[in-house]
């Protein structure tokens, strides 16, 4: 998510000129917001995996055309929409009534962009995981996905107890998401997480620092 | 009901959940959320860790390096018909090939020349029974990158294609491709191969710096980046190298089970599978063939012939001219017979089949002829030694 302007728009002048790092760039910004989303429409990782290479081919061959990161975004969104209902609507054709009530559910516009707004956000939780030094990114994949203790992704990895720790706490400085943050903390706050939760969602402005410096004080 | 831009809501919830919400940013999702139930749930359902936890494991399934360059492989050939000007000022139109997978496997779809000759050999009498003419070959070619997935050249964008493995390639121009060494050594030697079409030939700079020119039907198997102990190439068909010198990786080309160990310089193979034998030509350095380790070391104007039995034969006053013919734009014929000729002209137009009609002609032809013009024209040249030719689409009848 770049909020510089100037950024902004040399990388769209590289990209409608056909700079293939500039497409590099897009496709690593929008790749998995483009599939997880394609996926919550068809239910098929297989054929979503097609249908996003697919997008992101026409996007290329309309580079010229794309005047900012919106429209690009929207652009994909749009053609892996429309890839997916031909694709529902040629399953509906060889299946039974199961598919279509599925189909039919998924073409009210809501859902749509309910599953937009989904993937925009897995999305950028799954970068934010992504930006972080390789090794420490391992290790909160294994302490996240596998709920692994340290002596645990120690062994595993090959490394010492102080070294995994060390990436914890680079995990839970670099991670903005609060919410991939308390994954890095003890079991005991774990169970008073929705309260946290619930209090910032509550307040009428948000808090955050009361709620950090508590998670901080605690770990 | 959705009046506002759901595609910024994304974006707000994850600023939320960072703490980074302006004040202005808080108010539009706060409004969003009071619009409707649905709307909290999904906010909500975001929250949750168990849904998060199987998002990401479906996003960690997927091999986006292997998805990214399925796209560059399609991004490469366009559906379009194009005209592209070769490199000698003629108009081809090309037309678009898709996603081909296996060297030397892909299709034309169709091709028509508009020529604009630079010098008129006689006008093309009806009677005279060359009708469906051939144009001359261009610059084509095929990438296969160690993947496995393949670019097909002609159509590609210029500028850069890709870059890994130690290296990165530029298309330059029409029929110039271009490794550059990058700084990141590469773990492991990876493998490109360049192939040429009938019809087709290109030009590549190794990332050593290293200049191949690679004739019709040809193949060329070489290093991304050059990290080894040598420099290994593999080539099949023809090749002319100027290899870039470098005392402590020698350069090795590997012709089936010859190889030409490169000790300098410029050079050229002949190693077509249906020519009697592998000619190396050597024209300025030097250079050993080996083969099952018997070893010919050769000086500039020599040529080493391996036929198919195995004997290695050394000439020592050779053609220069005539071996480097090609990679200088011409056909040229010392006293070839007429299947040799047309074995040439075969692979640079793309002749589907030669047909030998009556008595086969015993003439001797000689001579040097510009590859630039349509297969008519060089007929009608070669038709001056009392021999007569029919082009039938992709069929050339050979007739006393």
């Amino acid at each position: 998510m770049s909020n510089d302007k100037d950024d902004d728009s040399e990388f769209i002048v590289r990209f409608r000129n056909g700079n293939i790092d500039a497409f590099n760039e897009v496709y690593r910004m929008y790749y998995n917001a483009i599939y997880l989303f394609a996926n919550a429409l068809i239910h098929s990782e297989m054929e979503a995996q097609d249908i996003v290479t697919e997008s992101f081919v026409k996007l290329w061959r309309l580079h010229p055309n794309l005047e900012s990161l919106p429209n690009i975004k929207a652009f994909l969104y749009l053609a892996t929409r429309n890839a997916c209902f031909d694709y529902l609507r040629n399953l509906k054709r060889h299946n039974a009534s199961y598919k279509e009530v599925l189909y039919l559910s998924k073409e009210s516009p809501n859902e749509i962009e309910f599953e937009i707004i989904k993937a925009d956000y897995y999305n950028e939780i799954a970068l934010q995981i992504e930006n972080l030094p390789k090794q420490c990114a391992e290790v909160f994949k294994l302490i996240f996905f596998k709920g692994k203790k340290t002596f645990e992704i120690a062994e595993h990895l090959g490394i010492s107890n102080k070294t995994v720790l060390a990436h914890k706490r680079n995990a839970i400085i670099n991670l903005r998401s609060a919410l991939l943050r308390k994954s890095m903390l003890p079991l005991i706050l774990l169970s008073l997480l929705p309260t946290i939760v619930s209090l910032l969602f509550l307040s009428p402005f948000t808090n955050p620092t009361t709620a950090s410096d508590y998670i901080f004080i605690i770990f | 009901m959705m009046a506002m831009d759901y595609s910024k809501i994304g974006g707000l919830i994850i600023k939320y959940y960072n703490e980074e919400l302006s004040e202005a940013e808080d108010k539009e999702l706060k409004d969003w959320l009071n619009l409707s139930e649905e709307n909290r749930l999904v906010f909500e359902s975001l929250a949750d860790p168990s849904i998060m936890i199987s998002k990401l494991e479906m996003l960690e399934r997927v091999d986006k390096q292997a998805e990214w360059e399925k796209i560059l492989g399609q991004i490469a050939p366009r559906k379009e018909v194009q005209m592209t000007r070769t490199r000698w000022g003629r108009y081809v139109a090309a037309a678009a090939i898709v996603g081909a997978m296996v060297i030397g496997g892909y299709l034309w779809l169709h091709r028509s020349s508009l020529s604009s000759r630079k010098e008129i050999v006689k006008q093309e009498d009806p009677a005279n029974g060359i009708k469906n003419d051939i144009p001359p070959g261009g610059n084509k070619a095929i990438l296969k990158l160690a993947n496995g997935n393949t670019i097909v050249l002609d159509s590609a964008h210029n500028g850069m294609l890709y870059h890994q493995d130690g290296a990165s390639i530029e298309k330059k121009s029409d029929g110039k491709l271009a490794y550059k060494a990058l700084h990141e050594k590469a773990t492991e030697i990876q493998f490109n191969t360049l192939s040429t079409p009938r019809g087709g030939q290109y030009f590549v700079e190794l990332s050593d710096g290293s200049k191949v020119w690679l004739n019709a039907a040809s193949s060329l198997r070489y290093p991304v980046s050059f990290t080894g102990k040598d420099r290994l190439i593999e080539l099949s068909g023809e090749a002319y190298f100027e290899v870039a010198k470098n005392k402590v990786m020698p350069f090795h080309v590997k012709v089936k089970d010859v190889t030409v160990e490169v000790l300098g310089t410029h050079f050229n193979v002949n190693a077509y599978d249906d020519e009697d034998a592998m000619k190396t030509t050597l024209l300025e350095g030097a250079v050993r063939i080996v083969k099952e380790n018997a070893g010919t070391l050769m000086k500039p104007g020599q040529q080493v012939q391996v036929n198919k039995n195995g004997n290695v034969k050394l000439i020592t006053e050779a053609d220069m001219e005539q071996a480097v013919a090609w990679k200088n734009g011409n056909f040229q014929f010392n006293s070839n017979d007429i299947e040799t000729v047309m074995r040439q002209l075969a692979r640079w137009y793309d002749v589907g089949k030669v047909v030998y009609e009556g008595k086969k002609t015993a003439h001797s032809f000689s001579g040097t002829i510009s590859r630039e013009y349509n297969a008519s024209d060089v007929l009608k040249i070669l038709e001056l030694s009392n021999v007569h030719f029919r082009i039938e689409g992709k069929t050339i009848i050979v007739m006393q």
